[in-house]
Order: structure tokens, then C-alpha cells, then sequence
């Protein structure tokens, strides 16, 4: 066997031969952490989600562009629903991302936010 | 503790020592503390957990997921693959002497460094190609064409 061939295989050798020193509550404590943590961050996402479709649907509203079912695409391109109901628009991110909710003519939330 | 977060915890439990080896010797792990980065890799798990779904083996999973999350640490700090071997080789491979080599594999730009790492672990060019989001194809003519250059800046 070359040299080369040897010493990737020491390399290779050298990176598998790390074990994890975390005790087992310290290891619980690491996962706690980071399923609070992602939660955290996920609902911050949604809530930014929240936003952008809240003045997606009031920006249509304006422009009178807005017929039932249209489907529109954001600026940081989801798609979504918009629809209206009487003096209101209803509004759906059609990603799953959990966004939906009914804005009033001038962009006011009146209900919905995060499923 | 509700099931998918118990599931959760028996995935890490399995997968401790893969998710600490990558954040301890990943670009020689000069550039971070490896709790933080552990910290860091379990958060972009636990966010993709819900759909990962088992679409590929449990193991490329978690080390495609820890190599993006490593790699979106060094742009985020900003810090390069080191030009030098950096403080902290020796805890990696104390007493070798093939720094020479590591030096060089270090030094390669993505994906071409995932690709050697895991191929030099014993990865097939099929996970490989999985953790790297390329073909079985491109996976083996870019690690043909790497190891032929390593091996060229070896010799010298």
C-alpha cells in the first residue's frame, strides 16, 4: 500500500476515534436545550410569516386586485391565498408554514396568526 | 417528555459520538467551541427532525444536517478553512506524522472536503452523495479528480 493510501486511512482513522465526553444528564440537558431553543426559533420565523402575509393581503386589498382563490407569491417566495369575505381579506400560506389569518381593509389583524 | 421529543432523544443518544466528532475535528474545529457547535448542530436537528422522516439512513441524516449547520457557522463568523494547520491539529492527531496531509485536505474549498472527510470514513459515494446533495456520479468524479490532486501536492 502507497503512503498516501496510508496516511488517509490514519486521517480517516484519526476523525472516527472522537467520543462524545457529555455524561447523560448532561446530554438530556443538551437536548432540553435545543428543543426549547428550535421551538423558539421556529415560532419567531412564523411570526415574521405573520407580517409579511398580513401586508401581502392589505397591499391587494388597495390595488383592488384581489379575487377569490388568487394566488399570490411574497417577496420571499411562499405562495399563499388570498380571498375576500365581506369588508375583509383572508389570507393562507399555502407552504405549511402555519400562517393564516383575516386582515380588515385598512391591514389590521382581526383574527388569526399562527395555527 | 412527549414521543417525537423522546424519539428525539434516542436518535442523539445513538448519534452522540458522530454529531461530537464532526463538531470536534470538522475544519479541524479551530474555529468554534465544540459544546456550542454540538449546541448548535442538536438545535438544526430538532427543526428538521419532524420531516426528516427516515428518507435516509439515520446516520447521512444527522451528518448532512451537521455539516450544513457547521459550515453556515464559519460563513456566519466569518472565518476561512485555515491557511495553517491551526492550534488545535495536535488534539486530533497527537503524535502523527502526517500533518503534511491533513494540511492539504483541510485546505479544500466545499464540497470537495466533505466529500474526502467522508469518504475516508467509510462512507459509500451513494451517502456521500446524500449528505452533499449530489449525484452517485459527480460524487466519484470529483473524489477521483481530488484524491489525483492530494496526492499530487503529497508528493512533491
Amino acid at each position: 500500500m502507497s503512503d498516501f493510501k496510508q496516511q488517509m486511512q490514519r486521517y480517516g482513522r484519526s476523525l472516527g476515534e472522537q467520543r462524545c465526553p457529555l455524561s447523560e444528564a448532561e446530554l438530556d440537558r443538551a437536548v432540553r436545550h435545543a428543543v426549547w431553543n428550535g421551538r423558539r426559533s421556529v415560532k419567531s420565523e412564523k411570526r415574521r410569516d405573520v407580517r409579511v402575509w398580513k401586508y401581502v393581503a392589505a397591499a391587494c386589498v388597495a390595488a383592488l386586485l384581489v379575487p377569490a382563490g388568487f394566488l399570490l407569491r411574497s417577496a420571499e417566495g411562499d405562495i399563499g391565498t388570498v380571498s375576500i369575505d365581506g369588508q375583509q381579506v383572508v389570507f393562507a400560506c399555502n407552504r405549511g408554514c402555519g400562517v393564516e389569518g383575516t386582515v380588515d381593509m385598512l391591514g389590521n389583524m382581526v383574527k388569526g396568526g399562527l395555527r | 417528555m412527549q414521543a417525537d421529543e423522546k424519539a428525539f432523544r434516542e436518535l442523539i443518544g445513538r448519534q452522540r459520538d458522530l454529531i461530537w466528532a464532526l463538531c470536534r475535528t470538522y475544519r479541524l474545529g479551530a474555529a468554534w467551541d465544540t459544546e456550542d457547535a454540538f449546541h448548535e448542530v442538536l438545535v438544526a436537528l430538532w427543526q428538521g427532525f419532524g420531516s426528516y422522516g427516515g428518507r435516509s439512513s439515520e446516520r447521512t441524516w444527522v451528518y448532512r444536517v451537521a455539516v450544513n449547520t457547521l459550515n453556515s457557522l464559519l460563513r456566519r463568523r466569518g472565518n476561512q478553512p485555515a491557511p495553517e494547520m491551526p492550534e488545535g491539529y495536535e488534539r486530533v492527531a497527537a503524535g502523527d506524522d502526517y500533518p503534511d496531509l491533513a494540511h492539504l485536505i483541510e485546505a479544500l474549498p466545499e464540497p470537495d472536503y466533505t466529500i474526502v472527510r467522508a469518504h475516508v470514513e467509510g462512507y459509500s459515494y451513494a451517502e456521500i452523495g446524500r449528505i452533499c446533495g449530489l449525484s452517485v456520479g459527480a460524487v466519484s468524479m470529483r473524489l477521483v479528480r481530488v484524491l489525483r490532486k492530494l496526492r499530487k501536492q503529497y508528493n512533491q
